[in-house]
């Protein structure tokens, strides 16, 4: 009875087994069909059987079964996976019609939790959310985790929007670490973690000519999302507390897809083709022209001599990247860069205008083709196997880059016999590209071009310069006017954005295999072994080729780079489960594991800083006499574990479970390396407890959850011992490195606390779950930063405390739910308070600290945290403003209160501030939610997913940019007459600041706008809040009905389905994605926007048929 | 079930086996590099990065901090450089203050190497070094640390900073007890020698480096003449017995003694403006331009406006812009308005003579030497009176202007320096001794011109004697037109040594800013402080 109850899976399993051998002693044969939900489509694969019996049959195709019965006044119950359980009295009937209901308590089903175990929902004292294929299918985009944006309370993705790739930083419940890089949720699939970070190169802080981030993609967006079966989401430390110091900041708990159970063979194919589209722009000004004299002297782009010109005058050159030029007007016209016919060099003036492709024109539509084909088969003796071939190409919006994955998974079960089980998982990925583009504020992006490019020139200027090869030596632009035929303007990091795109070339070539076998063993009644030994394992290859005349680079460069990772993992669990005490009424489970880690990492790096011959990108390609620069590193690490857990229950009702882990790592010295965590979570169903089934039966289900974890970390390897630099380039010379080891560095320490409340009514119509978590960090593993003067510049210790706190309500309701039609609503909202509470001893809390010394942009804007309060906060120069207090007299002799105005000065400019100091807003949005709903009509469904944020900021570097330079709506106002600027200016009379009201008119608005306003260093104009709506996901599927399907003979399924993603968004952000942020080696930060590509919006179409 | 007992009993034994930690040594052990303590490291190991990184980012901080600071040039190219108008933060206190730090710390653990080895030549080398990084250090930002800097093996984790007082009686008795090691002249390894890129460890020049360098700290806070710096000589009486007892005190006497490092121009012996990695663009002409200050230090002009005599150092360190006849100079802190007028036809850096990768750098040369001995007879520190400062100084200039000659072959326009020239020079107005009733601003001006690139000279002699007489440009807003009297302590210095850093700025008489002047200035001295 209770083991009934509890595992639908099980029973199914069993049911399966059962139903293979038929029955023999019957009195009746009932026939009958079982529809799917919509009532007309029959349902392959429902188990039937009488009550009380042992034995059933399995629905056919059509939903056809032939079932004997027994008995008086036999009961035929009809089960399957996510449907509810109908029991149907035959009352004499020997032909049924059964349609069968989706289960709303599907999410009351089992999950997997730590280690694999499968663990029924209902018993867990932490919170959990799952996601499920078809919402990780739904939408093709450049990382399959995009589509789980949104959907989890408490999920957080950061990225920065780099290009094809587009990885991603996952973080759970806030930043737990000072170490921004360990902040990252564990990545497990099949029960095995996996390498999941993100590997950029290069850095976006600087305003990098020579080294811009490159994104190679991060580690989990290998996972193909066509063999995810389903995503568990483990939020908190007493969920994770069994993966050890892995999993302090949560996991991400993904189990593949198996083979079929039941008999037979299908071949699924799916095909998507999704196109790309960059379709949120800068507001850009069409009034004014290129220049920066205020349009005192004409445009001129070619100087000539009396003879060249068709009118005889000579000219000289007037030009400029910025648009505080002529006023546009088709009657003047102007020598610009296509006026010269390369032919037969001649110049003809051309009108003065607006080109409106100078920009948008650039960018291409991208395409995504994605084709997968699964073969899914059982003998229906409990063994099954599952292949799948997916093949994704990608060409994105910046001409020549892209990208290309081929994915081939194998999932095989098997039963050695009645007690031995076998399984294999095993994921091959092919990722590749021929380019790759750089991003962030770098010349070597093709949006730094653009940004620096000319409003009066069409793209096609730009292509026709570059794909008739006039951008070269010759005619590269040196400032004194020598050469200078190419558009380029004549600075050192400008560039033709084609040029850019197709020969600052990184290429990516990457395979890597991930997978386990398993045996599971029954070794008696109650006791069962399992045993696995996994591998992930890839190897990398990049290259990244800058041709001659690129900024930093004006020889050319050429880097290889290989990678291979190794993590081994092999472990055993015993578990023995008995229910059968105290009446059944004391549910025990009792396990015992223990887990061998291994991981290696190798690294091998040519870097050429110059090339001998232009355009061979090969690592022998060197001027005679030169060395390559070469790097190389490998490291190991090792970690063996023992835990054990104890599950508890009585009544159902009442549940306990305990962990213990204790870890062994390399990484710690002798008397550090053992550490011990326990967690505890408890958990309590209220309505079983209160039996609402009396008196408020429309409570379904209510569970009350408390849990405790403390769970520890290690430090990366050789962190005891201080070495000796190799110094580049001096080969035998050294240099001491800058940070001092501590070998009596301990674990650190995560200790948190979650309690929370779950429910659902109006049989199950509505269901919420609500809860409130706390965890400090303490013990952690830093590298506390040093003066240089004591001789070193970091000094590892364990210090520092982070308290995140935070609440998550998640919520689902279905409005209406009847035969044919269908309409819910998944919701979630999720808020996070953090603060720093300690850091290193003696630190002094005025001073800001920098989790990482990439949180920086051109050294003008911070993100800071401060002690004692929320960590990561903008920080920068703003306006000066009038104290509290102040006031001036106006005309009428009244005296106006002025505090807080805007400081002029004496020409009329407002004054900035002379530090960057000044707090400009907090980088962590106040709370983030997310809504998706679907409405099932029949065959037809439409489903949309809401994501939005409230608060928040980020200074928008590609705000400046364009700004400053006059090319944006923002800088109209006042051109070129002048403003006053609404403040005070303040004069000293006799030591007392007196203030008068502004009414100095702007000597120059473009040093207005260009020095003051939207100039770099005024970060308090540059930061936007970052709320928004967007609706981030609409799909539209058409299941054609089976009927026609089983016309075809061989089509089970077919399914169609159109999307989009990104249709709208709503935000005061002004340059782009508001959910952005930058990526500076391999953390991606929020706060700070470095020049990101445009947010596109796609749309994308897909076929589904099953064979 | 006897199969799952032996299944059983071998798993238990694999994880049991692996369980252990009997790896964990071998496998926390790094493959990749040599540890720190164990002594295998020769101290000869880490000289070359020390040497040719140090003379690089020397020739660096003069192209980017000094040169701009000093107006000799401006980089007025676009938004992000600004260091011309003083836009310096925190970030870039941090790399000066920790670069210095590093090299100091580098020289430092070689001279423990060399004690432990009982390398004498290089415990004298690494103390010369460690005054040369450490004197640029108090001089950009007062008092610092020294005492108890590099001290981190011993837990010392917050130093305490000395006045720049006593920083310099440090470094005097530094310099003091390298000139005693290199009297002895100790023993090379003669495999070694190829490591020194500029004495080949020839210990008497490395001795006269040593000394020269001992004048140029005396010289920068002769303003304090009666600090005592050797237990028992005052400034000045130390500048008289250097000068005076050649014997003891060797010093420079031509050109040849130049502590200058010599690269090959071979990999990986580039110099830093390697023509690779600097286009003239990046190099000077869409950023780094000449300015006003330099040209009219250099140039003379007619009623008219016409040019009719120019310092034969102008068309090695310069040149003029593309179809321009006549030497321009940009303003430095200019704002935006003045900016595009004063940028047009502005000349550059010589491109062709600084962009080698083969070209010399040079840490103190033979001319300096000669200035600071003109300037302490002028103002009688030194015997010789103000005929001897005339010698002195047309010594100076004639070392200068034959070291810059040699550099002229590379220009664009090929030139050199004769003697003649040199003659003509001096008795041109710009330099002659006699038309010049300053001598001190005529000693300190020339000085001024010879230190071209020369790390970051010209910007503390210009904090100790006040010239040149500088225009402080429009711009300069972001120190509110002051030019800055130091680099302030970065932030790591504050936040984790912050009672002795702030001890430190109290004991300095003002903020943690730009605008506090460091003991030896002029500033400080005329402040009474």
């Amino acid at each position: 009875m209770n083991l009934k109850q509890n595992t639908k899976c099980l029973a199914f399993v069993i049911a399966l087994l059962l139903s293979i051998t038929s029955l023999t002693a019957q009195t009746v044969t009932v026939t009958g069909t079982v529809f799917e939900q919509d009532g007309t489509t029959g349902m392959i694969g429902v188990n039937v059987l009488q009550k009380g019996m042992a034995k059933g049959v399995i629905t056919d195709l059509d939903g056809k079964f032939t079932l004997r019965v027994t008995g008086a006044n036999p009961i035929l119950i009809f089960r399957s996976v996510g449907y509810d359980t109908q029991e149907i009295p035959l009352n004499g009937r020997r032909i049924l019609k059964v349609t069968m209901v989706e289960s709303t308590t599907a999410l009351q089903g089992v999950v997997v939790t730590a280690l694999g175990i499968s663990r029924k929902e209902k018993s867990l004292g932490y919170s959990v959310a799952k996601v499920d294929n078809t919402a990780l299918t739904n939408t093709v985009s450049g990382n399959w985790m995009n589509a789980m944006a949104g959907k989890v309370a408490g999920l957080t993705f950061d990225n920065a929007s780099t290009g094809p790739m587009s990885s991603m930083r996952v973080t759970l419940r806030g930043d737990q670490s000072l170490n921004y890089g360990n902040n990252g949720a564990l990545f497990v699939v099949d029960g095995v973690p996996i390498t999941s970070g993100t590997t950029s190169v290069g850095s976006g802080s600087n305003y990098a000519n020579s080294d811009g981030p490159v994104d190679f993609g991060n580690g989990a967006g290998d996972v193909n999302p066509e063999d995810v079966e389903s995503v568990t989401v483990l939020k908190g430390a007493a969920a994770t507390a069994l993966y050890g110091s892995l999993a302090g900041n949560g996991a991400i708990v993904i189990t593949t897809k198996s083979g079929r159970k039941d008999k037979g063979v299908g071949v699924t194919v799916n095909s998507s083709l999704t196109i790309e589209q960059s379709s949120y722009w800068p507001s850009f000004q069409k009034e004014y022209g290129a220049g920066s004299d205020m349009g005192l002297n004409p445009f001129c782009f070619w100087p000539l001599d009396a003879t060249e010109a068709p009118d005889g005058i000579a000219t000289q050159r007037n030009i400029s990247r910025y648009a505080f030029g002529e006023k546009f007007d088709a009657s003047k016209l102007r020598y610009q860069y296509a006026s010269k016919n390369w032919d037969n060099n001649t110049y003809t003036k051309l009108p003065w205008l607006y080109k409106d492709d100078w920009y948008k024109g650039l960018f291409q539509t991208g395409i995504t083709w994605n084709n997968s084909v699964t073969v899914s088969g059982g003998n229906g003796k409990g063994t099954s196997a599952r292949a799948s071939i997916t093949d994704t190409r990608n060409n994105w919006i910046v001409p020549n880059t892209g990208y290309q994955s081929d994915a081939i998974s194998l999932a095989f079960d098997t039963e050695l016999n009645k007690s031995m089980k076998l399984s294999s998982r095993v994921n091959f990925i092919h990722k590749g590209s021929d380019n790759l583009p750089v991003s962030g504020y770098s010349a070597q992006s093709p949006m730094y071009s653009l940004v620096w490019g000319y409003n009066n020139n069409s793209i096609k200027d730009w292509k026709n310069e570059y794909f008739n090869g006039r951008f070269n030596a010759e005619n590269y632009n040196n400032a004194d006017g020598t050469h200078g035929k190419s558009l380029v303007y004549p600075a050192d990091e400008s560039y033709n954005p084609y040029r850019t795109a197709y020969e600052e070339i990184n290429k990516l070539d990457k395979n890597r295999v991930y997978g386990n076998v398993q045996l599971n063993i029954q070794l008696a009644k109650d006791w069962n072994l399992n045993l696995r030994t996994a591998m992930d394992m890839s190897d990398e290859w990049r290259s990244q080729q800058k041709p001659f005349y690129t900024s930093g680079s004006v020889s050319g460069f050429y880097r290889e780079q290989s990678m291979r990772t190794y993590e081994f993992n092999s472990d055993f669990l015993l578990r023995y489960t008995h229910n059968d005490w105290f009446d059944k009424r004391f549910g025990f489970t009792a396990a015992f594991g223990g887990n061998n880690m291994q991981s290696k990492y190798f690294q091998n790096e040519v870097t050429l800083s110059q090339l001998d011959n232009p355009g061979v990108y090969n690592i022998y390609n060197l001027p005679s006499g030169d060395k390559p620069g070469v790097d190389n590193y490998r490291s190991k690490k090792i970690i063996n574990s023992f835990y054990g857990l104890a599950s508890l229950s009585w009544d159902d009702t009442y549940f306990l479970d305990l962990t213990g882990r204790n870890d062994w790592s390399s990484t710690l010295g002798k008397s550090n390396r053992s550490y011990f965590y326990p967690s505890v979570c408890g958990s309590v169903l209220l309505d079983k407890v209160f039996r609402f089934d009396r008196i408020a039966s429309w409570i379904d289900f209510l569970k009350y959850r408390l849990s405790w974890a403390n769970v520890g970390n290690d430090t990366s390897p050789y962190s005891l011992d201080r070495y000796y630099n190799p110094s580049d380039p001096y080969s035998g010379g050294y240099t001491m490195s800058g940070t001092i080891p501590n070998p009596d560095i301990k674990p650190e320490n995560v200790q948190s606390w979650e309690t929370g409340l779950e429910g659902k009514l109006f049989k199950n119509r509505f269901s919420f779950d609500f809860t409130v978590y706390h965890s400090s960090t303490t013990d952690q593993i830093v590298t506390i930063d040093m003066d240089q003067i004591t001789g070193a510049t970091g000094y590892k210790i364990n210090a520092g405390k982070i308290v995140n706190k935070g609440v998550e309500i998640s919520a689902s309701v279905t409005p209406i739910k009847n035969r044919n039609f269908t309409w819910n609503i998944d919701m979630n909202w999720s808020k996070n308070w953090n603060k720093l509470v300690d850091l290193q001893k003696g630190w002094d809390p005025a001073q800001p600290f920098q989790t990482d010394m990439g949180t920086t942009i051109g050294s003008r804007v911070f993100i800071y945290s401060y002690l004692g309060q929320e960590m990561n906060q903008i920080y920068g120069r703003g306006y000066q403003r009038a104290p509290e207090g102040s006031y001036y007299t106006d005309q009428n002799g009244n005296k106006v209160d002025c505090s807080g105005m805007k400081l002029i000065n004496a020409n009329g400019y407002p004054i900035l501030d002379t530090n960057p100091t000044r707090h400009i807003g907090r980088v962590n949005p106040e709370w983030r939610a997310g809504l998706s709903t679907r409405l099932v009509y029949k065959n037809v469904s439409l489903s949309l997913v809401f994501t939005g944020q409230y608060g928040g900021h980020c200074y928008s570097v590609t705000n400046f940019s364009l700004s400053y330079q006059g090319k944006l709506r923002n800088s109209l106002k006042g051109r070129y007459d002048g403003l006053v600027v609404d403040g005070v200016q303040a004069t000293v009379v006799n030591g007392q600041a007196v203030y008068a009201k502004n009414t100095t008119v702007t000597p120059s608005i473009q040093e207005y706008y260009n020095s003051y306003v939207w100039n770099r260093n005024n970060a308090e104009e540059n930061t936007f809040n970052t709320s928004y709506l967007k609706l981030k996901e609409l799909r539209f599927d058409y299941q054609i009905p089976k009927s026609w399907c089983a016309k075809t003979k061989v089509l089970q399924t077919a399914g169609l389905g159109f999307f989009a993603t990104n249709l709208f968004c709503l935000t005061s952000f002004p340059q782009y994605d508001p959910d952005t942020g930058m990526v500076d080696g391999s953390s991606i930060h929020r706060g700070i926007e470095a020049m990101a590509y445009p947010m596109t919006r796609s749309y994308g179409f897909n076929v589904k048929l099953s064979f | 079930m006897k199969i799952y007992n032996k299944i059983l009993i071998v798993a238990l034994l694999i994880m049991g086996l692996s369980a252990c930690t009997d790896h964990f040594e071998s496998a926390n052990t790094n493959p990749n590099k040599i540890t720190v303590g164990d002594n295998s490291l020769e101290c000869t190991s880490m000289y070359e990065p020390l040497l040719y990184g140090g003379a690089n980012f020397f020739s660096y901080y003069s192209w980017f901090w000094n040169d701009e600071l000093i107006q000799f040039t401006a980089f007025t190219g676009g938004g992000t450089r600004q260091e011309h108008r003083y836009f310096i933060a925190d970030n870039n206190w941090q790399a000066v203050w920790n670069t210095y730090s590093r090299y100091a710390s580098n020289d430092v653990h070689m001279y423990n190497l060399a004690v432990a080895q009982q390398n004498e030549a290089m415990q004298a080398v690494a103390l010369t070094m460690k005054v040369l990084f450490l004197e640029n250090l108090t001089d950009m930002y007062g008092d610092i640390p020294y005492s108890e800097a590099f001290q981190i093996d011993k837990g010392i984790n917050k130093p305490i900073f000395d006045s720049q007082e006593s920083v310099y009686q440090q470094m005097c008795a530094e310099l003091e007890k390298a000139n005693e090691i290199y009297a002895t002249n100790p023993y090379v390894n003669p495999k070694k020698i190829s490591l020194d890129g500029m004495y080949k460890f020839d210990m008497a020049k490395w001795r006269k480096f040593n000394n020269s360098l001992y004048l140029r700290l005396l010289c920068r806070i002769s303003g304090r003449s009666s600090t005592i710096v050797d237990g028992k000589n005052t400034v000045v009486q130390k500048m008289q017995q250097i000068v005076s007892n050649p014997t003891n005190y060797p010093i420079f006497t031509s050109n040849t003694d130049n502590a200058t490092v010599k690269y090959t121009g071979i990999s990986p012996y580039y110099s830093q403006f390697d023509p690779k990695q600097y286009t003239e663009s990046a190099f000077t002409s869409s950023g780094y331009k000449l300015t006003e200050q330099l040209i009219k230090m250099t140039v003379i002009n007619d009623a008219t406006g016409n040019e009719v005599y120019e310092d034969p150092r102008l068309p090695i360190y310069g040149k003029k812009a593309n179809k321009f006849t006549y030497w321009k100079g940009t303003i430095a802190g200019c704002n935006v308005s003045e900016q595009s007028a004063a940028d047009l036809g502005a000349s550059y850096l010589n491109y062709e003579v600084f962009c080698r990768n083969n070209s010399d750098e040079w840490f103190i040369d033979y001319a300096e030497v000669q200035f600071i001995l003109a300037e302490a007879a002028l103002k009688g520190y030194i015997s010789g009176g103000e005929s001897a400062a005339k010698v002195y100084y047309e010594a100076a200039i004639r070392a200068s202007m034959q070291k810059w000659s040699a550099m002229g072959a590379y220009s664009k326009i090929p030139c050199s320096i004769t003697d003649d020239n040199i003659s003509t020079f001096l008795s041109s107005d710009l330099a002659a001794w006699d038309k010049h009733d300053n001598k001190e601003e005529l000693i300190a001006n020339q000085k001024y011109l010879a230190l071209f690139m020369t790390g970051m000279e010209t910007y503390h002699e210009y904090r100790r004697t006040g010239y040149p007489t500088l225009t402080i440009g429009k711009g300069t807003v972001y120190n509110d037109n002051i030019l800055p009297t130091r680099f302030a302590y970065p932030n790591t210095t504050m936040a984790t040594n912050s009672n002795n850093a702030k001890a430190a700025l109290a004991r300095m008489g003002g903020d943690n800013d730009m605008k506090t002047p460091v003991w030896w200035s002029k500033q400080a001295i005329e402040a009474g402080k």
